[in-house]
């Protein structure tokens, strides 16, 4: 039973990814491929429908987390309390920005939310990426079941005191990257014109 | 940023590379994952193929495949992690405390009677990933509604 509930919450936390992935994606790679206001809001109304239906795989996932494996969420949430306040925090952005940026006609109110959107999406990647990377590597978890990691160190890789930002960040960038490719794929595929030509550029391979 | 993200795939190629060689240099004993149980080797293949489709894809201009295979990839990569670390679900630097399946679960109880809940709340969860999916697919065109 336990093992089984292991693989569903891999599974969610693997919809999630896929899913929102494109999200965060969309939002790291607005700034470079929409030139103009319309190319801007193509890329949130591609988005804007399904984003919050995306994230509730990530609450399904932290929900389910809480009553079958109720010793790892309590070490987990408490050992990462900082950077899971920011992720919080940075959830929050993207939502507001999402939401709000169009209700107003302004140049000034819109640059104000893509620009927290955008740091929003990619912020998020990076720490995603490092959280994952966190656990692969393992915690200092003590003999209680607890642990406190400081949120970065010295990125020295001989350093005996892990961090969730330190040399063994590269899953980080990975997830950045790997986002950032997925957003562009999304976009492309929802849009035309100009917009879909400049994601395929963005997620040009050797040989294209 | 925009130059990098001009070489997206290529770099994110490099970096799938340096992360399994940190990895695996970090902790070798995630190897013996697959060792013990080698029908896991599928879902490291299943993301290297995403990665490979997502290049075929991208020289055809294919993007709902493209946006697939980089969905495998992601995919694939998630689960590597999921299978490396099992039956861990938080290791530990010591690996004496680390937290899994067995050490770390709730009452057997709570998990079969969450595990109906489960299958109506999936159901659910499904229909409306279906639905949203079908009423907002295709090219997206530009409204003065809405986002």
């Amino acid at each position: 039973m336990e093992t089984l509930w292991f693989a569903l919450v891999a599974a969610m936390l693997a919809m999630y990814v896929l899913l929102d992935g494109f999200d965060l994606g969309a939002g790291a790679i607005h700034p470079f491929v929409a030139g103009t206001e319309t190319e801007r809001r193509l890329i949130y109304q591609a988005i804007g429908p399904v984003w919050d239906g995306n994230e509730v795989w990530l609450i399904a996932a932290g929900g389910t987390l809480f009553f079958t494996f109720p010793r790892l969420y309590a070490a987990g949430f408490s050992g990462f309390y900082l950077p899971l306040m920011i992720v919080l925090w940075l959830l929050m952005l993207r939502g507001l920005s999402l939401e709000l940026r169009s209700h107003i006609q302004n140049p000034v109110w819109s640059r104000f939310w893509d620009g927290l959107f955008f740091i929003g999406s990619t912020l998020l990647a990076v720490f995603y990426g490092a959280a994952l990377g966190n656990v692969v590597r393992g915690v200092p978890l003590d003999a209680d079941g607890y642990f406190f990691e400081p949120l970065w160190t010295d990125f020295n890789p001989a350093s005996a005191t892990p961090a969730v930002l330190d040399w063994y960040t590269i899953p980080g960038a990975l997830a950045l990257v790997a986002l950032v490719l997925h957003g562009a794929n999304y976009v492309a595929y929802r849009t035309e014109g100009p917009l879909n030509t400049r994601c395929r550029a963005l997620r040009s391979a050797p040989g294209w | 940023l925009p130059g990098l993200a001009k070489r997206a795939w290529l770099v994110t190629l490099a970096l799938t590379i340096l992360t399994t060689i940190a990895t695996f240099s970090l902790r070798p004993a995630l190897l013996a994952s697959f060792a013990d149980r080698p029908w896991g080797v599928v879902l490291p293949v299943f993301a290297v193929t995403g990665l490979g489709a997502m290049w075929c894809y991208n020289l055809h201009q294919s993007d709902g495949r493209s946006l697939l295979a980089s969905g495998a990839y992601l995919a694939g990569m998630m689960l590597s992690a999921a299978f490396t670390v099992y039956p861990n679900v938080l290791p530990a630097i010591a690996p004496e405390h680390s937290l899994t399946v067995s050490n770390a679960a709730g009452p057997s109880y709570g998990l079969a009677v969450g595990l109906a809940w489960r299958v109506v709340g999936m159901v659910l969860a499904a229909v409306y990933f279906v639905l949203i999916y079908r009423l907002f697919g295709g090219k997206v065109q530009q409204t003065d509604s809405g986002y």
